[in-house]
């Protein structure tokens, strides 16, 4: 058992690791390859504030320099090489836009935000979800059942930048305003600017867990061995709470992992809406100033974090439910 | 075996005269409500992106820069944005936009899936071990962010976006795919087929795609809204198809910049696109009861 864990994580890793090479030289290539580079920004940033000449000759050596300094004049598999050979001991170079800035640093400072966000927003969905999704389970094709289900229609229908302008109109604005929508200017943010968001971000997995969580209650309900117990004479409490319950409830970690996905992927969309200066927000805002190195990073940074999820729930489901044996 | 045919055979006899395919269809249908209020908002639907034109009392770059950002009146129902353009008209033609997405992304990514999936189910082996790892790439990876950064390089087209979603958006259909050709593949018709002497080709247009036509019909109803969902979201970080084509994201997003002195501008079109994100859901619920899939979502 022991042994065969160690493989599976190893080749589990090793899989990741593929993963994020590719992600690496995609992303790279790709944007390598996009029209207009950053100092194509600068220069239109430069010819809308001052008057000079775009075309000059000190242009042309000051993007010399440039692309000497950050290695840009070198091949793109070089440039790609190098990259991933420092990325491996979490050194990503300089950002184009804050050059004595290294970028691992703009992570260490903005990653724990993220995190807040996402982590307080999958307890909230977890507190919320499993209940909602228990009740209307035990209270299957009744007006609970109804409610919750609808509401989780919705709410795992409907994307996260819908969600955050309803509640932001709602109580931030035309209909109540006793929340912030956003801006966070202080290292870390006071309660009340953190509600917003985290709801936000937190009503899809709300939803998608409530649906998963009936389904399985009901399922489990239907078994024969409910019926067993029952039939035995145990009062009703007791099979909800010894027999039911914790066969429908192991599942349920599995589904927790793409809930990480969804919000972590989610965390771009709620950062740039609220304001929040975290990785997403920087995914974003690098984008805009075509400021490559920083782009990749964070979408390496949030791409590990998807795939440590779902490693992560199928590590605790085989702990949770020994009959589920790890397979790579 | 035999016996299994002969009893079949007995209980034929004994139905009452064949219902006809649609007809099992539409009772498997309508049983559900909410597919019945899905497939009458997904009618309009289809019906305001053909006849756009007609419909929009407004060309959707019609522009009245006497009459910007004005509230709903009866002139302009649902008021007017920054350069006084109608925003009724522009939400009809971005209904055909957002048809063009919804339906260009998934019929592209299921013809890229399809190709893959049938050629990794077909032909097993080390072909199969190495697309498969690849679906699981492209799984394992957040299809969203790939797909922002591929829209930056395309450029912020109709087209380009369909294509962008398309490329990271194909290894679900893959997966499903793969996994109904490998079902069929050792199915007694398909082997008498290749025994026979039937191509790779003919076995998998003429037995194995008929078969899975069910589940590629539900998946395609879910592949709508989702890749409805991706363009908006481009749009809200910037990379989306470009004002004064209009698409549900760049009106969704035009109403985050201006909800505080406009929120009319953020509610009809966020109203409006929600609504049909749920009938395409409905629609595909319904769908999966005809065909009996209790397919991924």
């Amino acid at each position: 058992m022991r042994v065969n864990f160690i493989f599976f994580l190893l080749k589990r890793l090793a899989m990741m690791a593929v993963s994020l090479v590719v992600i690496i030289a995609i992303s790279y290539t790709l944007l390598a390859k996009a029209p207009g580079n950053f100092m194509d920004v600068q220069r239109a940033v430069a010819a809308m504030t001052t008057l000079s000449n775009s075309n000059s000759e000190t242009f042309k050596l000051q993007k010399a320099l440039f692309d000497e300094r950050y290695g840009l004049d070198k091949p793109l598999y070089m440039q790609i090489w190098t990259y991933t050979k420092n990325a491996v001991t979490f050194d990503f170079g300089p950002s184009f836009q804050s050059p004595s800035i290294l970028i691992q640093d703009m992570v260490r400072e903005r990653l724990p935000r993220t995190l807040l966000i996402v982590f307080l927003g999958i307890g909230l969905a977890l507190i919320v979800g499993i209940p909602l999704g228990v009740i209307a389970g035990f209270r299957r094709n009744t007006w609970v059942d109804y409610i919750v289900t609808g509401f989780s229609m919705v709410g795992q229908v409907v994307p996260v930048y819908v969600l955050a302008i309803v509640l932001i109109l709602v109580f931030s604005g035309q209909v109540w305003k006793v929340l912030p929508n956003g801006g966070w200017d202080t290292p870390f943010p006071t309660i009340k600017q953190l509600i917003l968001p985290v709801l936000t971000l937190a009503l899809g997995p709300i939803a998608g867990i409530a649906r998963f969580t009936r389904n399985q209650v009901a399922e489990t309900m239907s078994q024969e061995f409910i019926r067993t117990a029952r039939s035995k004479g145990i009062s009703e409490r007791l099979v909800i709470m010894r027999h039911a319950l914790r066969n429908s409830l192991i599942p349920v970690v599995t589904t927790t992992a793409p809930q990480i996905a969804y919000a972590l992927v989610g965390s771009v969309w709620i950062e740039n809406i609220f304001r929040i200066p975290g990785i997403g927000q920087l995914f974003a805002t690098a984008l805009g100033a075509r400021d490559y190195p920083l782009v990749i990073t964070s979408t390496v940074i949030l791409a590990l974090g998807v795939m440590l999820a779902n490693l992560l729930a199928d590590i605790l489901y085989s702990i949770l439910d020994p009959r589920i044996k790890l397979e790579a | 075996m035999a016996v299994n045919q002969l009893s079949q055979s007995q209980t034929q006899d004994e139905l009452p005269a064949a219902e006809s395919l649609l007809k099992v269809f539409w009772r498997r249908y309508s049983r559900n409500t909410m597919a019945l209020v899905g497939l009458v908002l997904v009618i309009i639907f289809v019906i305001l992106a053909i006849f756009a034109p007609l419909i929009a009392p407004y060309h959707y770059n019609d522009q009245n820069l006497a009459a910007t950002w004005q509230l709903p009146s009866s002139e302009h129902w649902f008021g007017t944005d920054d350069v006084g353009r109608d925003q009724l008209s522009r939400i009809i033609y971005a209904v055909r936009t957002a048809a063009i997405v919804g339906l260009g992304t998934s019929i592209l990514s299921l013809i890229i899936g399809a190709a893959i999936g049938s050629v990794s189910g077909m032909r097993g082996g080390l072909v199969d071990t190495f697309l498969m790892r690849l679906v699981e790439i492209f799984n394992s990876f957040p299809s969203t962010l790939l797909a922002i950064i591929l829209a930056t390089t395309l450029g912020q087209k109709v087209t380009t976006i369909v294509i962008a979603l398309a490329i990271t958006n194909w290894a679900g259909y893959a997966r499903l795919i793969r996994g109904q050709v490998l079902s069929l593949k050792n199915q007694e018709y398909v082997q008498a087929a290749r025994t026979l002497g039937a191509s790779e080709w003919h076995i998998i247009t003429k037995y194995v795609l008929p078969n899975i036509l069910g589940p590629i019909a539900v998946a395609l109803s879910f592949g709508i809204p989702y890749a409805m969902v991706a363009e908006a979201g481009l749009s809200v970080i910037g990379v989306g198809i470009r004002p004064p084509e209009p698409s549900w994201g760049n009106l969704i997003n035009l109403g985050i910049n201006k909800m505080r002195g406009f929120p009319h501008l953020a509610v009809w079109p966020t109203l409006l696109f929600s609504i049909t994100l749920l009938a395409f859901t409905w629609f595909g619920d319904g769908l999966q009861e005809i065909f009996n899939t209790k397919g991924e979502r």
